[in-house]
């Protein structure tokens, strides 16, 4: 179970049980994982980073993860994998091609295909 | 010769009169004589008829003509004495006359004639009522004398012409009309009715008029709306609906009137009207269809207006349940399993699953419309939750605070509480719309008792609406929102509902925020400790 060995993951959701579903998922697989239940958060942790992969819900209180993927393609100063996970498909592929979104992953989400996937893309 | 004195006499047509008079009176003294023929020559032109005497021997001439006669006939007597009908009148008037009086005097009585045209010396048209007497100048002798009485009845003829004409005018609109109209005196006997009313009843006239209210409707229906027929008659109106079945069979729903008729004050008999309410009952009918069509598709679209958020919220939970589930089944394979983590995980499952439930519900909330359903008695706070949990994720998506202040949050409502919360779902949408784009952006849900009524307050952080759309707003199909974007019905539904709970949606004015207020009646309100029924 070392999928995703030494992979430093930041876990964005405003869902508590989502952020702990995670967080026991990837670090049964190896990786490092911190959470965030808001992108104000989310965006003092990757700052503070760095981090490996980015898994970003959408839709959240408090703020948009849209707005926090735009902040951190801009902005931040080292590169970071990003993903999204949505409960409904409200963005549209070209702009999160655009923010450099490697996937969207759509909730109710398969954890195994999930781990699968970001590890592939780690390994790229 | 007999005495003559010109001041009675006057134009000298009294000389022809009193040689009649005299003939005729054969004897007595000649003074008296002289005081009666000038009473009776008094008489006769202090009468407002017209009096005039033709003399059968000389060719008709007329002897003597009264001022009455001047009056009436508009010919002055020097025109007439000494003349006969032809000096005067149109060769045919003239020959009519003269015939009816050859023939008066051949026939030696007196004649009535009711009713006769005549033209006067203006060339005008009257109407006259005449009777012409026969007389003999000489006692035994041959009929020789005619004396005439007209009395002008232009008027009264005009008058009943008028009347006649009014009359056949009120029958033309009465058969018109698309009522029934029946006409009874106080006996039940039919004294007119209109075109209608035969037709309904399948009757000739001939089998209406002068006919027994019972001999008409029927001794059954007679029997039912005899009560009615009294209190008419007792001078009080009454009306009710039911249903009526035609000669044909064909069942109509009909408005019924019995109004009292009075004459002077007093009542000689009533009407009774029907009118055919069944197109209009119909129409009520296809108008509350339509309306109940037109509520369900504003639900439906507001439906599709959550659908992000209702996806957000059901998905969300699912990938709880479906991590969950994923991680306890790998779990279950670990021969060190650990039952208190296992249980908590179950435990999360439970309350997830509860939430999907919550929010199923809300939509089934959403998807009721019968305004049949009975009141239940329903939880205020239930009534908010179900409408919250359909728009709180996009109030919370958007940073937007939504907070409560329920005077007394365990209040009962008696009410639809579904349609409650529809009116919540629609007036907390309206205020995302709103302000979505504020930069103070916030809404308050207030409950209170003010001014005797039950009061659920919906507050949003924006400036009001503008004067010019508050009138409009209510009305259905307005709305200032994009294309596709809203029905217009949203307001115009909820403000129906509130009046279906004898409530009403009201702006507040006097907010300095934008303010809506669903005002229910403090009946509706079931004192906590009761039990929903």
């Amino acid at each position: 179970m070392t999928l995703l060995q030494g992979a430093r993951i930041l876990i964005v959701d405003d869902e508590d049980l989502i952020r702990s579903i995670f967080h026991s998922e990837f670090t049964s697989h190896g990786a490092q994982c911190q959470t965030a239940a808001n992108i104000t958060e989310a965006w003092q942790k990757i700052q503070q980073g760095p981090f490996d992969i980015l898994i970003s819900d959408v839709r959240m209180s408090g703020g948009d993860g849209v707005k926090l993927v735009e902040r951190i393609h801009h902005e931040l100063g080292y590169a970071v994998k990003k993903f999204f996970c949505s409960a409904y498909n409200d963005v549209c592929p070209e702009k999160a091609r655009a923010l450099g979104i490697l996937e969207i992953f759509p909730k109710p989400f398969d954890l195994e295909v999930m781990v699968k996937s970001l590890a592939e893309h780690l390994s790229k | 010769m007999h005495p003559v004195t010109a001041g009675v006499a006057g134009k000298g047509q009294a000389s022809t009169l009193e040689a009649s008079y005299w003939i005729l009176l054969d004897s007595g003294q000649a003074m008296d004589m002289k005081l009666n023929f000038q009473l009776l020559y008094s008489i006769l032109e202090a009468l407002p008829v017209g009096v005039f005497i033709k003399t059968l021997s000389d060719d008709f001439k007329i002897t003597y003509w009264s001022q009455g006669a001047e009056r009436i006939f508009l010919i002055p007597r020097e025109a007439v004495l000494n003349r006969n009908a032809y000096d005067f009148w149109p060769k045919d008037q003239a020959g009519l006359y003269l015939a009816a009086d050859k023939k008066v005097l051949e026939e030696k009585r007196p004649v009535d004639i009711p009713c006769e045209p005549s033209i006067r010396g203006d060339g005008s048209k009257i109407w006259l009522h005449t009777v012409k007497v026969p007389f003999q100048s000489t006692p035994g002798g041959p009929h020789d004398l005619l004396l005439c009485v007209s009395v002008d009845i232009t008027e009264q003829k005009n008058a009943a012409k008028q009347l006649q004409n009014q009359e056949s005018l009120l029958k033309r609109i009465l058969d018109a009309l698309p009522d029934l109209v029946g006409h009874f005196d106080k006996n039940f006997i039919n004294c007119h009715a209109n075109r209608r009313y035969f037709d309904f009843f399948g009757k000739t006239p001939d089998e209406i008029k002068g006919r027994h209210a019972q001999d008409i409707i029927g001794p059954e229906l007679f029997k039912q709306n005899l009560s009615y027929m009294q209190n008419a008659l007792l001078g009080k109106k009454t009306d009710m609906e039911r249903q009526l079945t035609q000669m044909n069979g064909e069942t109509k729903d009909v408005f019924i009137q019995y109004l009292p008729v009075e004459e002077q004050g007093e009542v000689t008999g009533y009407v009774v009207t029907v009118q055919d309410v069944s197109p209009f009952k119909k129409l009520e009918l296809e108008r509350r269809n339509m309306e109940q069509t037109l509520i369900h598709a504003a639900q439906l679209t507001a439906l599709g207006e959550m659908a992000g958020g209702i996806a957000h919220e059901i998905n969300n939970p699912l990938a709880i349940i479906k991590g969950k589930v994923f991680q306890l089944k790998r779990a279950a394979k670990n021969p060190d399993i650990k039952v208190d983590q296992l249980l908590n995980d179950l435990h999360d499952i439970e309350s997830t699953v509860d939430r999907i439930a919550q929010i199923i519900k809300g939509l089934r909330t959403m998807s009721r419309h019968s305004e049949l359903d009975p009141m239940q008695v329903c939880s205020l706070r239930q009534i908010i939750d179900d409408a919250f949990v359909l728009c709180r994720e996009k109030f919370a998506h958007n940073n937007i605070p939504i907070s409560l202040g329920l005077q007394d949050p365990e209040i009962r409502l008696r009410c639809r509480g579904y349609q409650i919360s529809q009116i919540l779902i629609n007036l907390i949408n309206n205020s995302f719309d709103a302000i979505a784009d504020l930069k103070d952006k916030w809404l308050r849900i207030d409950t209170f008792i003010c001014d005797q009524r039950f009061v659920i307050a919906i507050t949003d952080s924006g400036a009001g609406i503008p004067e010019a759309n508050r009138k409009k707003m209510m009305q259905p199909f307005f709305t200032t929102k994009d294309v596709g974007k809203g029905t217009g019905l949203g307001l115009s539904i909820s403000r129906k509902i509130c009046q279906d709970h004898q409530g009403d949606l009201v702006y507040d004015q006097a907010s300095p925020h934008t303010c809506f207020r669903i005002e229910l009646p403090l009946s509706c309100i079931i004192s906590s400790e009761r039990q929903p029924s």
